[in-house]
């Protein structure tokens, strides 16, 4: 029966069987962008401002977060398009405001993970300055990138997010972390008002790490480079199924890495009034509760995040550009790997203005979650139209109106986070 | 191959561990009576950031007496430091035998933009309790290095943002070159290569 007769959402597809269940996805490659420095940045503020008051926010924003990956990945599936398609699809402006979008953050987020990258090395070797510690980390990532095939990413990330849980774990635990009072930050509530307007702007923050602007996108990019694609509907749920548990881990992964890191600042930073204003401050605020092993792990912990997260970014940008041209998205291609080397000059360049990078992240974040409104208004402009087919929006049956309600919520979640607290926060400066 | 891969990493990891034995983090001990204080501070700084420092204070268990009074202070070079609003130049804490408390001295900026070099911040505890042994005195001697060359708030983004946007006519030539012309504003087909070995065939 054709895709459109079919009542959507009616099939019921089978469980994942083992071999499909432990075939390698990118949900590691999506953890790499959701813990990158911003994570560790604002776990690290939260926690030491608000203890684990605000874990909750991860859960929320990352629903969100999942439910625009999932429009992109529904959208992928049901046309065979890549993701920017989607947005020439509607105005040719869209796809211009994409490109600014796309270039603009990638530098700046690459940018931000290798000046974290040289805060870390200079914080181990004191005689490296920031530029320079900060254009070998991206020339690294450069050469890894050129070197590496796909399935090599995924292999070294998987391996890189168990590496950081482990070793952000065992700094919190030797700090002697108020592990008891966890479970009580998954209830969202807001935090005393002692705590002033800060959560408001963390909240944003937090928001722009896990919903990430336009990189809420790149999961097709990975399903393209691999072959996961199907004219068949029976296979193309198949496909779905797996790439949702796929982005649901790499999102809770970002919530989970948090609670270490809440964990160790509600330890030894928050009890003395402390908010840490570098990572080498953080590291070195581990040393007399949790002993100098911790302080290093940390610091190589946020090296490993930054510099994946770094990877990710380019990797990412490098795909959409390519994507804006509709040429072949292959790591492989001379097209890429020149994007590549634009995107590492033009991040490494702008280490000269260094900018603090505890700092710099969260106002970055910030910046990011006042872009995605857009990109969220026009993914679910696209995906609640009619010829989305068996994949369209259908309040019929509990599977079609639960995906109904997640879409809606992604997108008030972005309005009210990017622009909302945005305005809130802008109000007094403009009245 | 990707084996090969992970022990690349785990090489590399190797190596930055035990290359990197000091995290740059400056950490003086010393004894005031019957009262053992360590002290920890970043050595190295960014011109404008604020440092902060963590003391420990331990009593020794066979310390005589109720309690202990350690008073101690901090004090700044002129030139190098300025306080801030919650900046605190003493403190004063009360020790029970083998009792460890920790406590801090926040709020000190780091020089003005402009200003680089090694400053010392000076730590001292004048007595303990009365006691006759010799006050402790430590000499913090922290580096700030150059700073960030955009002030904080909106132009610490708008800066960088402006940086980046250079990138953007570099890639129009870049898909000027590549790409077929108009290709930015058409919506194509893909032509997905199949993977080989397609997983999600076998039970759909």
């Amino acid at each position: 029966m054709e895709e459109r007769q079919l009542t959507p959402w009616s099939l019921r597809t089978p469980p994942l069987g083992t071999r499909r269940f432990f075939s390698l996805g990118a949900a590691a490659l999506v953890a790499s962008f959701y813990i990158g420095t911003a994570d560790i940045t604002i776990a690290t503020r939260m926690g030491s401002i608000f203890g684990f008051d605000l874990w909750w926010t991860y859960f929320v924003l990352g629903l969100a977060g999942w439910s625009l990956m999932d429009m992109s990945a529904r959208y992928y599936l049901r046309f065979g398009r890549t993701p920017l398609s989607l947005f020439k699809e509607i105005h040719p402006a869209m796809s211009a405001y994409l490109l600014v979008t796309v270039v603009v953050t990638t530098v700046l987020g690459a940018y931000s993970q290798w000046n974290a990258c040289a805060h870390v090395l200079g914080g181990l070797f004191p005689s490296l300055p920031t530029e320079l510690a900060g254009s070998l980390a991206c020339a690294a990532a450069i050469l890894f990138i050129c070197w590496g095939v796909y399935q090599r990413i995924e292999v070294l990330f998987a391996f890189v997010l168990f590496a950081l849980l482990a070793l952000f774990a065992f700094a919190a635990v030797a700090a002697g972390a108020p592990w008891s009072d966890a479970p009580a930050g998954l209830i969202p509530s807001l935090p005393p008002i002692e705590g002033g307007d800060e959560w408001r702007g963390l909240i944003q923050s937090n928001a722009g790490s896990l919903i990430n602007a336009w990189l809420i996108l790149i999961y097709p990019y990975t399903m393209v480079e691999k072959g996961w694609f199907s004219d068949r509907l029976p296979e193309k749920l198949t496909i779905l199924k797996r790439a949702r548990f796929d982005y649901a881990i790499g999102i809770a992964a970002a919530g989970i890495v948090a609670l270490p890191l809440m964990a160790a600042a509600a330890a030894v930073a928050r009890p003395f009034g402390i908010v840490p204003s570098n990572y080498t401050e953080f590291a070195a605020l581990l040393d007399p509760v949790a002993g100098r092993a911790a302080t290093g792990f940390f610091l190589v912990g946020l090296f490993l995040a930054a510099w994946t997260a770094g990877v990710g970014w380019i990797v990412c940008g490098s795909y959409a550009i390519l994507d804006v041209g509709n040429l072949k998205l292959q790591m492989r291609s001379v097209p890429f790997r020149i994007s590549l080397i634009v995107f590492g000059i033009a991040s490494a360049a702008i280490l000269v203005l260094r900018v603090n990078p505890f700092y710099g992240i969260r106002i970055f974040a910030a910046f990011l979650s006042m872009v995605f409104p857009i990109v969220a208004l026009a993914l679910v402009y696209r995906v609640s139209r009619s010829d989305m087919g068996y994949f369209r929006w259908w309040p019929g049956n509990w599977r079609g109106l639960l995906l109904l309600v997640l879409d809606l919520f992604a997108v008030v979640v972005s309005l009210y986070v990017g622009w909302g607290i945005t305005l809130r926060v802008l109000a007094p400066l403009l009245s | 191959m990707s084996t090969r891969l992970i022990q690349t990493g785990f090489l590399a990891l190797f190596t930055l561990v035990v290359t990197a034995t000091d995290v740059c983090a400056f950490v003086g001990e010393g004894e005031v009576g019957e009262v053992r204080l360590r002290v920890m501070a970043p050595d190295w700084i960014c011109s404008g950031e604020v440092v902060s420092l963590l003391v420990v204070a331990t009593s020794m268990e066979t310390a005589k007496g109720g309690s202990t009074q350690v008073d101690v202070v901090l004090t700044p070079p002129t030139s190098g430091f300025t306080g801030e609003e919650n900046a605190k130049r003493d403190q004063s804490v009360t020790m029970t035998a083998g009792r460890t408390l920790r406590f801090a001295f926040t709020g000190w900026k780091a020089g003005s933009e402009e200003t680089t070099g090694t400053f010392a911040l000076r730590f001292s505890a004048p007595e303990a309790g009365g006691s006759s042994n010799a006050p402790f005195e430590l000499a913090i001697p922290v580096r700030v290095i150059r700073g960030a060359a955009v002030p904080k708030g909106l132009w610490s983004i708008l800066v960088p943002a402006g940086i980046a946007s250079l990138a953007i006519p570099v890639f129009l030539i870049f898909l000027r070159r590549f790409a077929q012309r108009g290709a930015w504003r058409q919506a194509v087909d893909l032509d997905v290569r199949v993977a080989e070995e397609a997983w999600w065939k076998s039970d759909s």
